[in-house]
C-alpha cells in the first residue's frame, strides 16, 4: 500500500529522475528550500537538512536532496572560541564530505523552520517575532573540507546560489511559491476513523507493537567528519525490503497523523523531542502585503495582545478574519455582539476553509460554549508558547438523540491555523485532562455538507387523478391522526420504530458509559 | 462570564417549559410549529437546532417554548405521546421531550463550577490510561455515527416499505374508482346478474 504522495511537478528533462517543487508526505507538505528533520534511532540528537532538490526515480522513488546543517554539538572540536547561541546550527560549505546528502522521502520526520541572522547583503534579516518563532537560527558556515567557521558565505553551496540558503525574500516568495489549494492534511474528523476504531483492544495491542517496528525511520544518511570519539556513520542505504516491510506492516493510510504521533510518543521519550521540534513553516513564508492599516481598529481594551502589529504572522492572520466581523479578540466584553454579526454556520465553514477550525471531543456535556471559549485560550498559550493572545470562538455542539450523554463536542475556532494545528498536535501528543477524568480529544473539525434537505423520509403525497382546484391547494396541517385513518396506522409503525431506536440509543449509551467508567477507575491520580 | 446563581435558575425554569421536538421535515419553519402547537398551548419561542455534524440525518430538531411547564408536560404526554401528532406532512409523527440543559447551546455557566485542567505527560503513569480513554471515546464516536446509519437505513426501509403499499393501495382504488366510474361495473353486474354497489 503507497504511502499517500502528492508532487508538483517542475520539469521533466530527464526520464529516470523527475525533480519536483514540493511533495507532501504524511500530511506535512516540504517544498524546495524548506528544513526538514531526520532521525536516526539511537542517537540523541535529529539531524537537520535544506533541501535543495526534490526528485523522484524510478528504482528508488521520491528522495530529498539535503545540505546539512551542523550542530555545535557534531563540530565542537573547531568551534575555536566561537560560542554559538543555544540554537545556533551551521551551515555546511564547500566541497568535502558530509555537505549533502540524498536521503528517502520516507526518512524525514518533518519540518522546521531556521533563520538566518548573517549580516551579509544578500541576506533579508528576519523580524523579531520571526526570530522568536523560528526553531533555529545560523549565521556562519561550516567549511567541510577544512574544518572550519566562517562567517562569509561562498557564492554557491553545492552547487546552488547562496541566495538560496538565506531567508527568503518575501516579496520574491509570492510570485515563486506555487498556488496550493487549502486543503486539510488530516482526515475529515473522527467519523472516517470507523474501519480503525471498531478495532477491539487485543488488536490494537498487535498493531501498537507492529507500530513500533515502523516508528523506526529509514536511517537518514549523514557523514560526519569529526573528532575522535565521534563516529563517521557509513553511508548507509535504505534497502527497499526495510522499506516494504515499513509499508506492509504500517497503518494503512486511513490511519491519520494523529494516531501515528501517539503511538510514536507512546514508544519513546527521545523520539517525542524530534516531533516537538515540527512546525508548520508557512508562517515564515507568510508575505507581509497586508499592513496594519487593514486590520479593523479596536477600542483600547485592557487584555490587548501584546504582539500586535509586531508580529508579522498574527498581522497576517488577522487580516485573514472574516473582514465582515468586526471581531476584536480583546476583552470578552466584545463577545456580545460577535454572534450578532455572522451567523456561527458561516464562520464555522470559513474557519473550516482556513484550516482554523478544531473539534474538540470528551468534554463534559454540561460545559457551557462560554467555559470552553474562556479556558481555551490559556490552553492554547500553553501550547503555542508564543505571545500569541489566542482568542478563541467556541460553541459546543448541542445534544441530540444520538450523541452520547457522556461525550461533549465542541467546535472551537482559532484565530491561525498555526495555532490550531499545534493545539492538535499537543492534544494528541501529551494529554489534556479535564476534571473528571476526561482526555480531551482534539481533531480538524470539519462539518458535513448537508445533502438534499428536501427528501425527508417519511413523508409521501399522493396525486390522485382527479382533484378539484381546493383540494390541489390544501395543505396539510398539523393535526393528530385519528384512528380511523390510514395515515394513523402508519403512523404507528413509525412510531415503534421510533421507540426501538430510542431504546438501541439507551443501550449503547449504557454500555459505552460503562467502558468508561471501568477505564476511569484504572486511572491513578483521581482529581 | 460567570453568571449569577439568578440566571442560571431562570435559564433552568425555560428549560424545564420547553419541549424537544425532533423528527421534524425540514421544511417545517417557524410559523408552522407556531400553528401547530397553538392548538394546545401558548407557544413563546421557537428555536431550531442546526445539525453540523451529521449530513445524512435530515430530520430536523427543534426547541419549542411555551407558557407553562405544566402545558409542556401536557404536550408531550397527551398530544404527542397518544397520538401520532404530524406536522406538515403524513405519515412520519414528530416525537416530542422534555428539553434538556445540553440542548440548549446558549446556556449560562453553571455557577460555582470550575474547570481544572492538567496536561499529563507521556512519563507520567497515567498516561497510558489517558491514551486509552481517548482512543475509547474515538471508538464510541464511531460506534455511535455507525448506529446512525443503521438507524436511518431502517428508516428508510420503513419509508419504503410504507410508500410502495400505500402507492399499491392507491392504484387499487383509483383502478375500482375508474371501473366504477365509466360504467363498465354496472354493464359487468348487469351481465352477470350481480348487484353492483354503487356509491
Amino acid at each position: 500500500m503507497k504511502m499517500p504522495l502528492e508532487l508538483y511537478q517542475e520539469d521533466n528533462v530527464n526520464r529516470d529522475v523527475q525533480s519536483y517543487e514540493s511533495v507532501t508526505y504524511d500530511g506535512v507538505e516540504y517544498c524546495l528550500h524548506d528544513c526538514v528533520i531526520f532521525y536516526q534511532a539511537g542517537e540523541a540528537e535529529t539531524y537537520i537538512g535544506k533541501i535543495v532538490k526534490i526528485i523522484d526515480t524510478t528504482d528508488c522513488g521520491k528522495q530529498l536532496e539535503v545540505v546539512w546543517f551542523f550542530r555545535p554539538s557534531e563540530i565542537r572540536n573547531y568551534l575555536g572560541d566561537y560560542e554559538p547561541q543555544w540554537n545556533e546550527i551551521f551551515l555546511a560549505s564547500c566541497e568535502g564530505e558530509g555537505l549533502s546528502n540524498t536521503n528517502f522521502l520516507e526518512a524525514a520526520q518533518g519540518k522546521c523552520s531556521v533563520v538566518c541572522i548573517s549580516k551579509d547583503q544578500r541576506n533579508p534579516l528576519p523580524s523579531k517575532a520571526e526570530l522568536r518563532s523560528a526553531d533555529y537560527i545560523f549565521s556562519c558556515t561550516f567549511d567541510v573540507g577544512k574544518l572550519t567557521i566562517s562567517r562569509k558565505f561562498p557564492n554557491e553551496i553545492h552547487g546552488f546560489r547562496v541566495e538560496n540558503f538565506f531567508n527568503k525574500r518575501k516579496d520574491r516568495d509570492l510570485t515563486l511559491s506555487p498556488i496550493r489549494k487549502p486543503s486539510l492534511n488530516y482526515p475529515t474528523g473522527m467519523l472516517d476513523r470507523e474501519v480503525d476504531a471498531v478495532t477491539d483492544d487485543q488488536k490494537y495491542d498487535d498493531k501498537h507493537t507492529v507500530k513500533e517496528e515502523w516508528v523506526r525511520p529509514t536511517s537518514p544518511i549523514k557523514v560526519r567528519c569529526l573528532g575522535n570519539e565521534n563516529v563517521a556513520l557509513k553511508f548507509k542505504s535504505i534497502s527497499d525490503d526495510k522499506v516494504q516491510e515499513r509499508i506492509s506492516s504500517g497503518k494503512p493510510k486511513e490511519k491519520d497523523k494523529e494516531k501515528f504521533s501517539s503511538h510514536f510518543s507512546a514508544s519513546s521519550p527521545v523520539k517525542q523531542k524530534s516531533k516537538k521540534k515540527v512546525r508548520f513553516s508557512d508562517e515564515v513564508n507568510v508575505a507581509v502585503t497586508q499592513t496594519r492599516d487593514q486590520v479593523p481598529l479596536e477600542p483600547p481594551q485592557l487584555n490587548f495582545p501584546k504582539d500586535k502589529g509586531k508580529n508579522s504572522n498574527e498581522a497576517s492572520s488577522l487580516v485573514e478574519q472574516d473582514q465582515a466581523t468586526k471581531t476584536d479578540n480583546n476583552a470578552d466584553g466584545g463577545h456580545w455582539f460577535k454572534r450578532f454579526v455572522t451567523p456561527w454556520r458561516e464562520r464555522l465553514q470559513k474557519a473550516q476553509e482556513r484550516g482554523t477550525l478544531v473539534l474538540l471531543d470528551n468534554l463534559d456535556p454540561t460545559y457551557s460554549s462560554c467555559e470552553v471559549e474562556l479556558k481555551f485560550p490559556d490552553v492554547a498559550q500553553e501550547i503555542v508558547r508564543s505571545a500569541f493572545n489566542e482568542r478563541v470562538e467556541a460553541k459546543m455542539v448541542t445534544q441530540t438523540p444520538f450523541s452520547c450523554p457522556l461525550y461533549g463536542k465542541a467546535f472551537v475556532i482559532f484565530k491561525s491555523k498555526y495555532a490550531a494545528t499545534a493545539v492538535i498536535n499537543k492534544l494528541n501528543r501529551s494529554c489534556l485532562m479535564l476534571t473528571d477524568q476526561r482526555p480531551v480529544l482534539g481533531c480538524v473539525g470539519s462539518l458535513r455538507k448537508s445533502d438534499d434537505s428536501k427528501l425527508f423520509i417519511g413523508h409521501y403525497k399522493i396525486k390522485p387523478k382527479r382533484l378539484t382546484e381546493d383540494a390541489r391547494s390544501a395543505v396539510a396541517t398539523s393535526h393528530c391522526s385519528q384512528e380511523n385513518t390510514i395515515e394513523y396506522s402508519m403512523g404507528m409503525e413509525w412510531r415503534t420504530l421510533q421507540e426501538k431506536t430510542e431504546r438501541w440509543w439507551k443501550q449503547l449509551h449504557e454500555k459505552q458509559a460503562k467502558e468508561m467508567m471501568e477505564l476511569k477507575k484504572q486511572l491513578r491520580i483521581q482529581t | 462570564m460567570d453568571s449569577t446563581a439568578e440566571e442560571y435558575a431562570a435559564f433552568m425554569e425555560r428549560v424545564k417549559r420547553t419541549i424537544y421536538l425532533d423528527n421534524l421535515s425540514p421544511q417545517v419553519n417557524e410559523s408552522i410549529l407556531r400553528k401547530a402547537l397553538d392548538q394546545y398551548g401558548t407557544v413563546k419561542g421557537v428555536q431550531f437546532i442546526p445539525n453540523y455534524t451529521e449530513s445524512k440525518f435530515t430530520a430536523r430538531c427543534a426547541l419549542v417554548e411555551v407558557e407553562s411547564p405544566q402545558q409542556a408536560q401536557m404536550i408531550i404526554e397527551e398530544v404527542i405521546g397518544s397520538y401520532p401528532f404530524m406536522i406538515l406532512g403524513m405519515p412520519r409523527p414528530v416525537r416530542a421531550r422534555p428539553a434538556e440543559v445540553e440542548m440548549f447551546d446558549d446556556r449560562p455557566v453553571k455557577p460555582g463550577r470550575k474547570i481544572k485542567i492538567r496536561w499529563v505527560d507521556p512519563n507520567d503513569p497515567d498516561f497510558q490510561i489517558a491514551q486509552k480513554l481517548k482512543r475509547l471515546a474515538q471508538k464510541h464516536a464511531a460506534e455511535a455515527s455507525f448506529m446512525l446509519k443503521q438507524q436511518l437505513a431502517e428508516e428508510e426501509k420503513l419509508a419504503k416499505q410504507q410508500s410502495d403499499a400505500l402507492k399499491a393501495n392507491n392504484e387499487k382504488y383509483t383502478l375500482i374508482e375508474g371501473v366504477m366510474a365509466d360504467g363498465s361495473a354496472r354493464l359487468l353486474a348487469s351481465y352477470y346478474n350481480v348487484k353492483a354497489l354503487e356509491d
